[in-house]
C-alpha cells in the first residue's frame, strides 16, 4: 500500500518537526512495516505559479507566443511554444520554469533567445513537468492558485511515499485513514475521516429511482447506491491527479478518479455505474448455471456458481468485489451514475478473482474484508465527491439494504492472560490506554480484566491473543525481557545422523557436496527408465524444468558434472545427500509418496594427484568410496555382486554392482558402479562417470557399538600365491576356493594382482597374485606348520579345474 | 683330559691371544656391511671360532696359570667386540650421511586426494541445529509431499485465507502439495508427543517463486518450544541467545510486530548487523550489508496460536508456546558473504570448494 505522507498529514496531527522517515520506523516497529520511502518532485524545482498579465504572438513566428507574467516579482516576458489563442487570458494561473528552474529529467532552464526575442525560462506543459504521458498545450492552473509559490509543492508534487507491507490480518490498514489512525496512536494525536463535502441535493427524477435487492446475503452483508445526476466527464484537478499518481493510481477522468481516491482515502472500493446503461432494479446474487459476463477489459467469461454478480433486468453487470462489467461502464459520455458501495462475502471474492486471474485494488480488500459499517460514509463522500468534481447533484436519498448487521466483537482481556503471554507486566490501565487509541474501547470488568469492544474495522481481532499482540505491539516489542526458557529438553540424536555421517564420510573421501532441486525435467526420469520413470508430478510448475519429483539423485549429480565440465573443470568428485520421492502403486495412491533417504556421489575424470596425471578413474575408486561410507554406517563388510546378472537401467552391465549388507542375499542396500553409457547418451554427458547410491533408510543408522579386540600378540607368517585361473571366477569365488580348506590359521587373504596381458596370459585365463596370512592365537607359528597349512590351502584352490598354479 | 699332551705354554698362548685382536681390526677394516662384520666376527669369537681354538689349552694348563690365560681371553673378546661396534658404527654413520645427502623438492604438490566440502548449506544447518542441540532441542525432520491440513488448515490457516496467498504453494498429483515452510514438522510432532516439546525442524521448502532473490527450493529451519508458562521473553532469550552464538556477541535482537496465522502475537525478528555492529556505518559509510538500517532480518517467530494447538489436541489453557523460522539460504549467505543465492544451486565445484 502506498501512502502520500501529504495526505497522511491532512488526515492526522503531526507536529511540522515530524518526518516522513521517522513516522516509517514507527509504523514498522508496529507491525506495519515500511519496505521504502519514494521521495517524489526531487527533480522538479524552482517552477512558480505565476500571473498572466498579458499575452501578444511573437513578432517572427505565428506559432510563438509572448506571455508577460509576474509570479511576485517584477513582470517578465516569455515566450511560449503555443499559440496566444490556447493561454489562458490576463489573470490566468501558468506554470513558469525560470531560468536556473529544473524539471524532471534533469533539464535546467536558462535565459535564452528564441527567434529573437530573449526569453527568461518557459512556460511549462504536464508532460514537461512530469505529470502524465500526454496533455497537449502548457498547463493551466484554477484561478483560486496564489501567484508566486513553488509549484511541486503548491500542488503536491513534492512528497514522500511510504511503501507499507500491509500484512493479510489488517484490511483496515489498507487506506490513508487507517494508516492515520495507527500513526496517531504511535505519535499520541488525533486524527479524522474528512467529512463529506456539503453538495447540491436534487430531488429524483420521475423514472431513475433503481431498486436494490440483496436476494444472498451471505454473499452480501450490506449494498449502498446513490445516485449522482447532472454529471459532465472531465479531467480531474490537477491536485487529485498527483495525489493518485503518488499512490501508483493512473488517473482516468472524474467520474472514476472518486472512486479510486475514496478507496485511497477510506479503504473501501466503490463503483460507478452508468445510470443510463442500467434496466430494471438491480440484484445481488450468485451467479447462475451457464451465466456469462463481459468485464470492463473486454473479455467475455464464463461464471461459476459461487461468484457474486450485480445483475439488472438483463443480467449481469458487475463481478461483485472482483471487477464491473463493460456493459455499464462510464464512459465520457456519462451524466448520471449509480454508486455501489457494498461488502461482499471476502472467499468468494478470492475465489473468483483467483480463478478468473483478476486481482484488483478492489478484490485485494475485499478479500481480507472490508467494514460494513464504514460504507455509509464512503457512499456519502464519493457521492458528495463525484457531485462536486462532475458538476452535479446527489439525486434522492439513496439506498442502503444491510441485511446482516455487523457488530462490534466484545473481547475480554485479562492481565494474567496479558502479562503469562507477554512474560512481563504491563498495567491494565495502560493497556486501555493503547487500545482506545487504535479505536478499541474498553471497561474495566472486575479487578483484572478489561472488557473490550473491537469495532469491526478489526476482523483480525477475535480472541484475548490479538488483544495481548494489539497491546504490546503499541506498548513495544522491545520492552519484553529476554531470558531462557526453564527445563531443558531431552538430548536426542538427529533423524539426519546417517545422512549426516554419509555427507562426512563422502566429505572426508574428497568428494565436495551439492543440493539440487527436489523436482527435475521429466526427460531425466525418462532417461533412467523402469521404476524410476514415474515420479509425483508437479501440477502447477514454474517451468519444465521442474515438473516432476525426483526418484533418483543420478540425473542431478550428471547435471552437475555437465555444468563443471562446460566450466573446464574435467575432474569431478560430488555427492548429494536427500531424500527422491517414490511414487505408491496406483492401488495405493491415497498413501502418501515415500522419501526414503539416498546418499549418491559421482565421479567423472581422473583420479586426483600428479604423479600419474592421466590416470583416469575407474570402477575401483567408486567402489573404495562406497566401502568407506558403508563403513561409516557401520556396514563393515559388504557384499558386491555383479549388478549384470540383475541388470540395472543405471550402470554398466559389465561394471555394476549390488550392495548388501553382511552376506550375499543381505538387505541390499546400494548400488555402484561405472554409469550405463547409454544413459549417460540421453542425459548428454560425454565422458565416462562412475556412480554410487546407497539408500540410507536400508542402511538402519543405529551406530554400532566398537567391540575392540586386542592385536594378536604372535607373529604371523605370508605365503604369496600366484595362479592362472578362468576369467569368469571371481575374486569372491577364489577366496571363497582357498577358505573351503577350513585351516584355522588362515586368517587373512588379500588380492595383489589380476593381470590379464594377452602376451603372458593364457586365452581365457587371468593371473591372480594373492597373499595369504598365517597366524595363531597363542604361540608363534612353526614354517613347517604354516607349509602344510598353506599346501592344504592351494591344495583346495585346485580342486577347481580351472586353476593353474604358478611357482 | 688327555694325559698324554704337554701343557701348552703360557706365554705364548697369552700373546697369540694378544695378537687376535689385532689380527680382527685389520680384517674387518676392509669389509663393508654388517653382514660381513658379523661373520668376521664368528670366525674370531664363534663356538669353533679362534679364540675358542687357543682356549681348547685352557684345561691342560696347571689351575694356577689359568686366570692369566682367561684374562687375556676376555682382554681379546672385547678388543673384538668393540672393534665391531666401532667399525659398525662408522658404517652406519656413513649410511646415514648418505640418506641426509637426498634432497626432495618440497614445493612439489602433495599427494592423493584433498578433503572434500560441505555444502554451505549444510554447513550452517548443522551449525545452528549444534546452537539448538545446546539448549535441549531435538531435531526433527518431515516429508517434502505434504498434506495441505498439515501445512495449512491446522496452522489456521483455513482454505480462501488470504494469508494462503504469503506462500505460492506448488500442488502434486495425488491431492498433496509440497510443504511451503517447515511448520508441517511442528503438526506432525505435536500429533505424535505430548507436550513438552523443544524441536528443531530444519528442511527444505517449496514455493513458486523463481528470480534473483528466490529460488523454488530452499532450506528453512522450523523451531517450537511448547511447554507449561512458556511466554515471549522465553522467545526473545531463546533468539538473542541463538545470534550470539551464530552472529557474534553482543548484537541485539529485535523483534517487530508482524503477522502468521499460525502465532499470535508474531514477529519479525531482526539481528543486529555484525558487520557494522548495529550502528549502520562502516568505515564511515552506509553499510552494505544491513543497507544503513543496523539490522538484518533473520526470520519470522511468535507465541503459538491457540488454534494451532487446538488443532493437534493441546489444551491452550494448560500449555503455551513459541515457534520462530528462519531461511538458511539467508544465513549461509551472511555467514560466508555470499552476494547471488543463486551460486547454491549451481554445483561450480570452484564455488563449493572454498568450503572446507
Ligand atoms: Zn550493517
Amino acid at each position: 500500500m502506498k501512502i502520500s505522507f501529504n495526505w497522511l498529514r491532512e488526515l492526522c496531527d503531526l507536529k511540522p518537526g515530524v518526518t516522513a522517515d521517522s513516522v516509517a520506523g514507527k509504523l514498522t516497529l508496529a507491525g506495519l512495516e515500511v519496505e521504502s520511502i519514494e521521495r517524489r518532485g526531487r527533480d522538479l524545482t524552482g517552477v512558480l505559479v505565476a500571473e498572466v498579465r498579458a499575452v501578444r504572438p511573437h513578432p517572427s513566428a505565428e506559432k510563438l507566443s509572448i506571455v508577460r507574467l509576474a509570479a511576485g516579482g517584477a513582470e517578465e516576458e516569455v515566450v511560449c511554444g503555443a499559440p496566444a489563442s490556447t493561454l489562458p487570458p490576463a489573470g490566468g494561473r501558468v506554470a513558469w520554469a525560470p531560468p536556473g528552474a529544473t524539471l524532471p529529467g534533469g533539464r535546467k532552464l536558462d535565459q535564452r533567445e528564441i527567434r529573437g526575442v530573449m526569453s527568461p525560462g518557459m512556460l511549462c506543459s504536464e508532460v514537461e513537468l512530469g505529470l502524465g504521458e500526454s496533455g497537449d498545450g502548457i498547463l493551466i492552473l484554477p484561478p483560486e492558485t496564489p501567484v508566486g509559490v513553488d509549484l511541486a509543492r503548491q500542488v503536491g508534487l513534492l512528497d514522500e511515499v511510504l511503501e507499507v507491507n500491509v500484512t493479510p490480518n489488517r484490511p483496515d490498514a489498507l487506506s490513508h485513514a487507517g494508516i492515520a489512525r495507527e500513526v496517531a496512536a504511535l505519535y499520541e494525536t488525533s486524527w479524522r475521516l474528512p467529512p463529506p463535502d456539503e453538495v447540491l441535493q436534487a430531488p429524483l427524477a420521475q423514472g431513475r429511482g433503481i431498486d436494490v435487492e440483496i436476494r444472498d446475503p451471505s454473499a452480501c452483508p450490506r449494498y449502498a447506491a446513490r445516485i449522482i445526476t447532472g454529471l459532465r466527464a472531465s479531467r480531474s484537478p490537477l491536485a487529485l491527479r498527483v495525489r493518485l499518481g503518488a499512490c501508483g493510481v493512473r488517473a482516468i477522468s472524474n467520474l472514476v478518479d472518486v472512486t479510486n481516491y475514496v478507496m485511497l482515502e477510506t479503504g473501501h472500493p466503490l463503483h460507478a455505474f452508468d445510470l443510463d446503461r442500467l434496466q430494471g432494479g438491480i440484484a445481488v446474487r450468485r451467479a447462475g448455471r451457464g451465466e456469462r459476463m463481459k468485464t470492463l477489459d473486454g473479455i467475455d467469461r464464463p461464471l461459476q456458481e459461487n461468484d457474486i454478480v450485480i445483475a439488472d433486468a438483463r443480467g449481469a453487470i458487475a463481478l461483485g468485489g472482483v471487477m464491473g462489467g463493460a456493459d455499464s461502464e462510464v464512459s465520457a459520455s456519462t451524466t448520471a451514475v449509480l454508486l455501489e458501495a457494498a461488502t461482499f462475502d471476502p472467499r468468494a471474492v478470492r475465489r473468483t478473482s483467483k480463478r478468473l486471474g483478476l486481482r484488483s485494488e478492489a478484490s485485494h480488500r475485499f478479500e481480507r474484508g472490508v467494514d460494513a459499517e464504514g460504507i455509509a460514509h464512503a457512499s456519502r463522500r464519493a457521492a458528495a465527491m463525484l457531485a462536486r468534481l462532475g458538476g452535479g447533484a446527489l439525486a434522492g436519498e439513496g439506498i442502503d439494504r444491510y441485511p446482516v448487521q455487523q457488530h462490534p466483537r466484545r473481547v475480554t482481556l485479562s492481565f494474567g492472560g496479558l502479562s503469562r503471554l507477554a512474560g512481563f507486566e504491563i498495567p491494565l490501565s495502560q493497556a486501555a490506554e493503547k487500545l482506545a487509541a487504535i479505536g478499541i474501547a474498553s471497561v474495566p470488568d472486575g479487578d483484572d480484566k478489561l472488557a473490550a469492544t473491537v469495532p469491526t474495522f478489526r476482523p483480525d481481532v477475535t480472541i484475548e491473543e490479538d488483544l495481548v499482540e494489539e497491546v504490546m505491539r503499541l506498548v513495544g516489542y522491545d520492552r519484553a525481557p529476554a531470558r531462557l526458557p526453564q527445563g531443558s529438553g531431552a538430548p536426542a540424536t538427529s533423524p539426519d545422523a546417517p545422512a549426516d555421517r554419509a555427507r562426512d564420510a563422502l566429505a572426508a573421501l574428497g568428494l565436495s557436496e551439492i543440493i539440487s532441486w527436489g523436482f527435475v525435467p521429466r526427460a531425466w526420469l525418462a532417461a533412467l527408465g523402469g521404476e524410476l520413470e514415474s515420479g509425483v508430478a508437479v501440477k502447477n510448475p514454474i517451468s519444465a524444468d521442474y515438473e516432476v519429483m525426483r526418484t533418483s539423485l543420478l540425473p542431478g549429480l550428471v547435471d552437475a558434472a555437465k555444468r563443471n565440465l562446460a566450466r573446464s573443470v574435467p575432474d569431478i568428485g560430488l555427492f548429494e545427500v536427500g531424500p527422491v520421492i517414490k511414487k505408491r502403486a496406483a492401488d495405493d495412491q491415497k498413501e502418501p509418496p515415500t522419501e526414503p533417504l539416498a546418499a549418491a556421489a559421482l565421479l567423472v575424470g581422473r583420479r586426483p594427484g600428479w604423479l600419474k596425471p592421466e590416470a583416469a578413474c575407474d570402477f575401483f575408486d567408486i567402489k573404495r568410496i562406497a566401502r568407506e561410507v558403508l563403513r561409516a554406517l557401520g556396514i563393515a563388510d559388504p557384499v558386491f555382486t555383479p549388478a549384470g546378472r540383475t541388470p540395472s537401467s543405471l550402470l554398466h552391465p559389465g561394471a555394476g554392482a549390488e550392495i548388501h549388507a553382511g552376506v550375499a542375499g543381505g538387505p541390499l542396500v546400494g548400488q555402484v558402479g561405472e554409469v550405463h553409457p547409454r544413459l549417460l547418451r540421453k542425459l548428454g554427458l560425454g565422458a565416462r562417470a562412475f556412480y554410487l547410491e546407497v539408500a540410507l533408510d536400508a542402511v538402519g543408522g543405529e551406530r554400532r557399538p566398537v567391540r575392540s579386540v586386542a592385536p594378536p600378540r604372535f607373529p604371523a607368517s605370508s605365503r604369496d600365491l600366484s595362479f592362472w585361473i578362468d576369467v569368469e571366477v571371481s575374486a569372491d569365488e577364489q577366496r571363497a576356493l582357498m577358505l573351503s580348506a577350513s585351516e584355522p590359521i588362515l586368517r587373512d587373504l588379500a588380492v595383489l594382482e589380476d593381470y590379464r596381458d594377452a602376451h603372458t596370459v593364457p586365452a581365457g585365463k587371468k593371473g591372480m597374485l594373492w597373499t595369504l596370512t598365517y597366524r595363531a592365537d597363542e604361540r608363534t607359528l612353526t614354517d613347517a606348520e604354516v607349509d602344510a597349512a598353506h599346501a592344504r590351502v592351494v591344495a583346495a584352490l585346485k580342486s577347481a579345474p580351472s586353476v593353474a598354479i604358478r611357482q | 683330559m688327555s694325559s698324554g699332551e704337554q701343557a701348552p705354554n703360557v706365554a705364548a698362548l697369552i700373546g697369540d691371544l694378544d695378537r687376535l685382536a689385532g689380527a680382527f681390526a685389520d680384517e674387518i677394516g676392509a669389509l663393508a656391511t654388517e653382514q660381513e662384520i658379523r661373520l668376521a666376527q664368528a670366525r674370531y669369537l664363534g663356538k669353533k671360532g679362534r679364540v675358542s681354538e687357543l682356549m681348547k689349552a685352557l684345561g691342560r694348563l696347571p689351575p694356577e696359570e689359568r686366570p692369566a690365560v682367561g684374562e687375556a681371553a676376555n682382554r681379546a673378546k672385547a678388543s673384538i667386540e668393540g672393534a665391531v661396534a666401532t667399525r659398525l658404527a662408522a658404517l652406519d654413520e656413513a649410511d646415514l650421511a648418505a640418506d641426509l645427502a637426498r634432497v626432495v623438492d618440497v614445493t612439489l604438490p602433495a599427494r592423493g586426494a584433498a578433503l572434500g566440502t560441505l555444502h554451505p548449506l549444510t554447513l550452517v544447518r548443522r551449525e545452528i541445529e549444534g546452537i539448538f542441540l545446546g539448549l535441549g532441542f531435538e531435531v526433527r525432520t518431515g516429508p517434502w509431499v505434504e498434506t495441505e491440513w498439515n501445512n495449512f488448515d491446522a496452522l489456521n490457516t483455513p482454505p480462501d485465507h488470504p494469508a494462503r496467498d504469503m506462500q505460492d504453494t506448488f500442488f502434486v498429483e495425488g491431492g498433496r502439495i509440497l510443504r511451503s515452510h517447515t511448520s508441517p514438522v511442528q503438526i506432525r510432532t505435536m500429533l505424535s508427543e505430548p507436550p513438552p516439546i523443544r524441536i528443531v525442524a530444519p528442511g527444505n521448502v517449496f514455493r513458486r517463486d523463481d528470480d534473483a532473490t528466490h529460488t523454488p527450493m530452499f532450506p528453512q529451519m522450523e523451531g517450537l518450544l511448547v511447554d507449561k508458562g512458556v511466554s515471549f521473553a522465553d522467545l526473545k532469550g531463546t533468539l538473542l541467545y541463538f545470534v550470539h552464538r551464530f552472529f557474534g556477541p553482543n548484537l541485539g535482537v529485535r523483534l517487530r510486530p508482524s503477522y502468521f496465522p499460525f502465532t499470535e502475537p508474531s514477529a519479525e525478528v531482526d539481528a543486529a548487523c555484525y558487520l557494522c555492529a548495529g550502528s549502520g556505518l562502516s568505515a564511515g559509510r552506509s553499510c552494505r550489508l544491513c543497507k544503513g538500517s543496523g539490522w538484518i532480518e533473520i526470520g519470522g517467530a511468535g507465541m503459538v496460536h491457540p488454534n494451532v494447538f487446538r488443532a493437534v489436541g493441546y489444551d491452550p489453557q494448560a500449555v503455551s508456546g513459541f515457534a520462530f523460522g528462519m531461511g538458511l539460504s539467508r544465513m549461509a549467505m551472511l555467514k560466508f558473504e555470499v552476494d547471488d543465492l543463486r551460486s547454491f544451486y549451481e554445483h561450480d565445484v570452484r564455488f563449493l570448494a572454498q568450503f572446507r
